[in-house]
């Protein structure tokens, strides 16, 4: 084994050593935070109170507020794309007389992607699929999880690239771009089983057997505690709103 | 002093806005080439005392209110080009947003309290700290500049409110637009503006101001440093929680009243223009929404208004950067 390589197998073990030891000194964890979003998701489309919504929505654009730059068009481009699809599917009930449908569902998507997008900003990749494993959700459908979405990415730019391909060779009348689709989504498909093939030997390679072992434990923390207790006060705003909405 | 829709011409409005479009342009123009990048966040913090300053209505004997703006605090933070363009997205987010002054008077909302207050509060500040110098030169160049700034600014929309009857009246002698002229509008906005709106500028502009000093310098222009420290996130928090102290005023501010209010103020008629005039639906209107108690609307304009204001700048902070780049 070459010393560059050991080097670099040195470092990815000194980043994910540093990973884990920052992420345990304050912040909360991975599993708190998956639940505490999945529960917020939960009483923002179950709620019927306005007021609660609302709420939950000023409490999200603040925390938006605190992120870099960068990270807040992260979380703001698909919550604005989400919010756009949603008023365009809900428009038609504008004209039949129910406008508030469409503020209602529009808030609703816009908490509920703008939370998923916060929480997969402030965790990452990595820490939601430990997250997962800490939750003791099936290896099996963690890394059906991980992989669709690497491979919805990677997949994706490689159609892209091929339709732009297409595209650039259009001449004259003749639609290149309908005529290459089905070959696009074919090559992309075999695409795809070569790159399956390959992921599973990588993931030979690494000795992955698909089982997802952490030798990182958590320790609980200050952080936990009030995540915990934010969620035990939304439960009982929730409760009480609903029942002063009825 | 946010002068809603229909009280002031379209033909106004027209000419306020495009006197405003070249003091935008050159605002964003100085803004990049004399304050650093990693400054811009910090036009969202003054904005977002700007937007709280005029959520605190302040009383006046006889039923109407007023507030603070803030336009001078940011100008001598920032400087004057900065605060007009932090002014103006706070003036934006509280017409679009919670129908706090109108949409077509927008520009003559931005050249009083955006352009005017903060260009001329700075000038004022600025003479009296070159003839006393230090800390207390500051102090007091606040307190005078910020007290003038919001004169000058409240005069110019006395200005604005008088001319529209004398240029805008039908065939009878009534006003189309505002009906009351120059020899009302002066005196009702100056009073008020002279004595305890004025007063409200001052405490609001020195109390801030030290408070930044003291706690957070990095946000004053020429020092070093683009973070905005606790104790003035703690501010705002704070300011964010006093906002509905701003209710208890009663009362509509002078020149703020509605269609329905104003044949009540004496005149015994509804100009043409304001009863058939444009009108725009804002998501909370007068910072409340439907079903949500006062006190919390109140609250949760703040912090819906504050969140958006910080976002905004923050996200225009990544435009130089990518020129740059690309350079």
């Amino acid at each position: 084994m070459s010393s560059k390589l050991l080097k670099l197998i040195a470092k990815l073990f000194t980043d994910d050593v540093s990973f884990q030891k920052n992420d345990s000194d304050r912040k909360a964890a991975g599993s708190v935070l998956l639940l505490s979003a999945f529960l917020c998701v939960i009483l923002c489309s179950v709620s019927t109170n306005p007021w609660f919504v609302s709420c939950i929505l000023a409490a999200l654009l603040l925390s938006v507020s605190f992120m870099k730059a960068g990270q807040i068009i992260s979380v703001l481009k698909p919550t604005l794309i989400a919010v756009a699809f949603a008023a365009l599917i809900t428009l038609p009930a504008a004209f039949m007389g129910s406008p508030k449908t469409v503020s209602t569902v529009t808030m609703k998507t816009a908490e509920s992607v703008m939370l998923v997008a916060i929480v997969s900003e402030r965790m990452g990749w990595k820490g939601m699929t430990r997250a997962a494993a800490s939750l003791h959700l099936p290896d099996l459908f963690i890394m059906t999880l991980d992989t669709t979405v690497r491979y919805l990415h990677i997949l994706g730019r490689f159609a892209a690239r091929m339709a732009e391909a297409v595209s650039l060779r259009q001449v004259g009348e003749k639609n290149w771009k309908t005529a290459g689709t089905g070959g696009i989504l074919g090559t992309t498909f075999m695409k795809s089983q070569r790159q399956a093939q390959m992921n599973a030997e990588a993931m030979a390679c690494r000795c992955f057997d698909g089982t997802y072992k952490s030798l990182y434990r958590h320790h609980w923390n200050m952080t936990d505690m009030l995540v915990l207790a934010a969620d035990a006060v939304l439960v009982v705003f929730f409760i009480y709103l609903q029942n002063a909405a009825a | 002093m946010h002068i809603p829709d229909n009280y002031l011409s379209p033909q106004t409005c027209a000419v306020m806005a495009a006197v405003m479009v070249p003091a935008w342009v050159i605002s964003v123009k100085k803004v990049r080439e004399e304050l650093p990048k990693e400054k811009i966040p910090m036009l969202g913090v003054g904005a977002a005392f700007s937007f709280l300053g005029m959520m605190f209505n302040v009383p006046l004997p006889g039923g109407t209110t007023g507030h603070a703006v803030g336009g001078t605090l940011i100008s001598m933070l920032l400087g004057p080009y900065a605060a007009c363009i932090s002014v103006s997205v706070a003036l934006a987010i509280q017409a679009l947003l919670f129908g706090d002054g109108g949409i077509l008077a927008f520009g003559a909302n931005c050249f009083n309290m955006a352009f005017v207050l903060p260009f001329v509060g700075y000038a004022v500040a600025g003479l009296i700290r070159k003839r006393i110098q230090g800390s207390k030169g500051e102090m007091i160049g606040a307190a005078i500049g910020s007290y003038v700034g919001i004169n000058a600014a409240a005069f110019c929309a006395a200005v604005e409110f008088g001319i529209q009857p004398y240029l805008f009246h039908d065939a009878a002698g009534n006003a189309l637009y505002c009906p009351y002229g120059l020899n009302i509008s002066i005196p009702a906005m100056m009073i008020g503006h002279l004595t305890i709106f004025g007063l409200a500028e001052v405490i609001f502009t020195t109390a801030v101001y030290a408070f930044v000093r003291r706690v957070s310098p990095a946000m004053i222009r020429t020092e070093e440093g683009g973070k905005t420290s606790v104790g003035l996130k703690v501010l705002i928090a704070v300011l964010i929680a006093a906002t509905p102290l701003g209710l208890l005023a009663a009362g509509t501010a002078w020149g703020e009243w509605g269609a329905d209010e104003i044949a009540e103020t004496g005149i015994g008629y509804t100009p043409a223009g304001m009863e058939k005039g444009f009108s725009f639906e804002a998501i909370l209107p007068d910072y409340s929404a439907a079903g949500v108690p006062e006190v919390a609307g109140y609250i949760l304009s703040a912090v819906i208004g504050v969140a958006l204001l910080i976002i905004i700048f923050k996200l225009l902070s990544l435009i130089p950067q990518k020129k740059k780049a690309g350079a």
